[in-house]
């Protein structure tokens, strides 16, 4: 049998995922469709924040070819709102996502490597994040420290990192100890050296789904701050949507939620399935499980 | 045991001077000070006498070590002083809101688990079957619908146009129960898909072991492998699942709380948010926390009794 490096044997695994390939084109289409309102294609960005005296005649549209999700409280076009609320999932998933994982990464690698009281002080920093409820410390981050988008990844990112490094530190424990560790120190290499190139590689699946499942909360968590109020004037989100259906639906205008939750639900649901297929694939313990 | 449980609960004391210290750089370098000052003081005693005299009264003048410290002495002595937007004493409203959200999440959450232990079993014994497949489907649908819409669509369908429910409201005692139903099947609606997911995975993996196939090998019946060997085996990932969420339940669900009117300790958070009523926000978070730490105290002691290998360590 022709030997195959491990990455390759993941994607094949993968492959072979019906469920995971589907969702994995449904995210690559939401990531397009993100990038639509740069180009404004199809005057998509006018029609989803632009409203005057015409777009008042016709406010609340039903579900039509012209509007598919009808046309909101001033006639903005539901559909495209929608599309433009992807860019803000899909910003707040990213954002906060790369900034979270360097975090833990960083913190549970040196705190597992070097153990001592580095391990302490870090085992203590991670049990205080984890007593306070981490709502609070994003609510009160957004709440007093400016309402953008921006603010909101880095509340997300302060509050989500210890899960991961507490995976990261756990392996460093371990692999501190193996023989190849032992032989990489013989030769030379450097602590950032195995730190990065021998232990590291070994918890990167764990980062990939991480990374990929933190989208599904960060992007619910999205709608409950839109919920109580702290979400971005004037950028429309999922989030401001159901927000806004919340006194419509009751007069039977279901535009805002029905736009907003099947854009939403598509993506959660291709991100949950897809995050599965991955962790099948790339962890060899879990294999036969599902 | 008695080492181990003094030693513990020393531990305890740096975490929690971590906790109001996080808190505290939280309020005073995000600029939450400032801003509260001058959204709870009316606009026309925004005059630099006023907001010095106020600045006095709640100690804000003092240097920040010693604010510092009249937070931990007001929780160790757990008195918080009073609300500024009701003026009601802090801890008397703390007692009357925490019963209000244990009664709404302690029965949710032991239906919830009841029924996804239910579904899991299902889905684990006829695994691989379309039933399975059909429920794993369902709890990712689940998973994937924000809860916010779910409520939307449970008070408007439900309680507006049909009428099954009250739409929201409160009283205290057993009327309360009316209220509830709604509120109650939300919850389990919104949870049931995750867990019904970690209890399947907790089952088929203990229904890989050794020992169970040992027991079909000698011929015990399927029903009996189930019930005797899997499930009650299983049961030790699913109890630690359990008991983690606990202290979680005390704190109620905010949205849930919100839009039912419930009384409850996340409606009164969000109020305080929105009030800017930094006493009961303090009080709240410092609250919370002491639930956290002291039922992850209570689990780990009880493991420790379990366990005499913890002890050690």
């Amino acid at each position: 049998m022709v030997h195959r490096k491990p990455w390759q044997l993941a994607v094949s695994r993968l492959s072979s995922n019906k469920g995971a390939m589907v969702s994995f084109f449904i995210i690559v289409g939401y990531i397009l469709m993100a990038l639509l309102p740069f180009v404004d294609f199809v005057g998509l960005k006018t029609s989803a924040t632009l409203f005057n005296d015409e777009t008042l005649k016709n406010t609340f549209a039903p579900f039509t070819l012209e509007h598919p999700f009808g046309t909101d409280h001033v006639g903005r076009d539901v559909f495209a709102r929608a599309v433009m609320g992807t860019q803000v999932s899909l910003f707040l998933g990213f954002a906060s996502g790369l900034m979270l994982i360097p975090i833990a990464i960083v913190i549970g690698a040196i705190s597992g490597y070097y153990g001592g009281w580095i391990d302490e002080v870090a085992g203590y920093l991670m049990s205080v994040i984890v007593a306070i409820p981490g709502m609070l410390i994003i609510l009160t981050l957004v709440q007093f420290g400016g309402r953008s988008f921006v603010m909101i990844a880095i509340a997300f990112a302060i509050t989500g990192w210890v899960g991961l490094a507490r995976v990261v530190r756990a392996t460093f424990l371990q692999a501190r100890e193996y023989e190849y560790v032992l032989a990489a120190r013989a030769l030379g290499a450097s602590d950032f050296r195995i730190i990065f190139f021998h232990i590291l590689p070994n918890v990167f699946h764990f980062v990939i789904i991480t990374f990929v499942l933190n989208f599904v909360e960060v992007i619910k968590s999205e709608v409950f701050l839109a919920f109580i109020g702290l979400s971005v004037a004037n950028i429309p989100s999922w989030g401001t949507m159901i927000d806004l259906s919340k006194q419509e639906v009751i007069a039977g205008n279901w535009q805002n939620l029905a736009g907003a939750t099947v854009f939403m639900w598509v993506f959660l649901a291709a991100l949950n399935i897809f995050g599965d297929g991955l962790r099948d694939a790339l962890d060899p313990k879990l294999r036969n499980k599902s | 045991m008695f080492s181990y449980l003094v030693r513990r609960i020393l531990n305890l004391i740096p975490l929690l001077l971590g906790v109001i210290l996080v808190f505290f750089l939280l309020f005073n370098f995000v600029g939450g000070q400032e801003s509260f000052l001058y959204n709870v003081l009316p606009a026309k005693s925004h005059t630099v006498e006023q907001i010095a005299y106020y600045k006095h009264k709640y100690g804000l003048d003092k240097p920040l070590i010693e604010q510092y410290f009249d937070l931990v002495r007001q929780v160790a002595t757990f008195d918080f002083g009073r609300s500024e937007s009701t003026k009601q004493k802090i801890t008397t409203l703390i007692a009357r809101h925490v019963p209000n959200s244990a009664i709404l999440t302690f029965p949710a959450f032991a239906m919830e688990i009841i029924i996804a232990l239910i579904i899991a079993s299902l889905a684990a014994f006829y695994r691989g079957s379309l039933l399975d497949k059909s429920l794993t489907f369902l709890s990712v649908v689940g998973m994937s619908i924000s809860m916010l819409v779910l409520i939307i669509l449970g008070q408007t369908l439900l309680a507006y146009e049909w009428k099954l429910f009250p739409i929201s409201g409160w009283e205290n005692g057993p009327g309360a129960i009316r209220y509830l139903l709604l509120p109650w099947l939300l919850w389990v609606l919104v949870a049931v898909g995750y867990d019904v997911r970690f209890f399947r995975t907790a089952l088929v993996e203990e229904g890989e072991k050794d020992y169970v196939r040992t027991a079909r090998a000698k011929g015990v019946p399927e029903r009996r492998i189930i019930f005797r060997h899997i499930l009650k085996n299983a049961m030790i990932p699913v109890l630690t699942y359990v008991v983690i969420q606990i202290p979680f339940l005390l704190t109620g669900s905010i949205l849930l709380e919100r839009f039912f009117s419930i009384p409850g300790i996340g409606d009164l958070m969000v109020s305080a948010i929105f009030s800017y009523d930094l006493p009961v926000l303090k009080a709240v978070v410092l609250v919370y926390t002491l639930f956290f730490v002291g039922f992850t105290l209570v689990t780990d002691v009880l493991y420790a009794l379990v366990d005499p290998r913890v002890r050690l360590n």
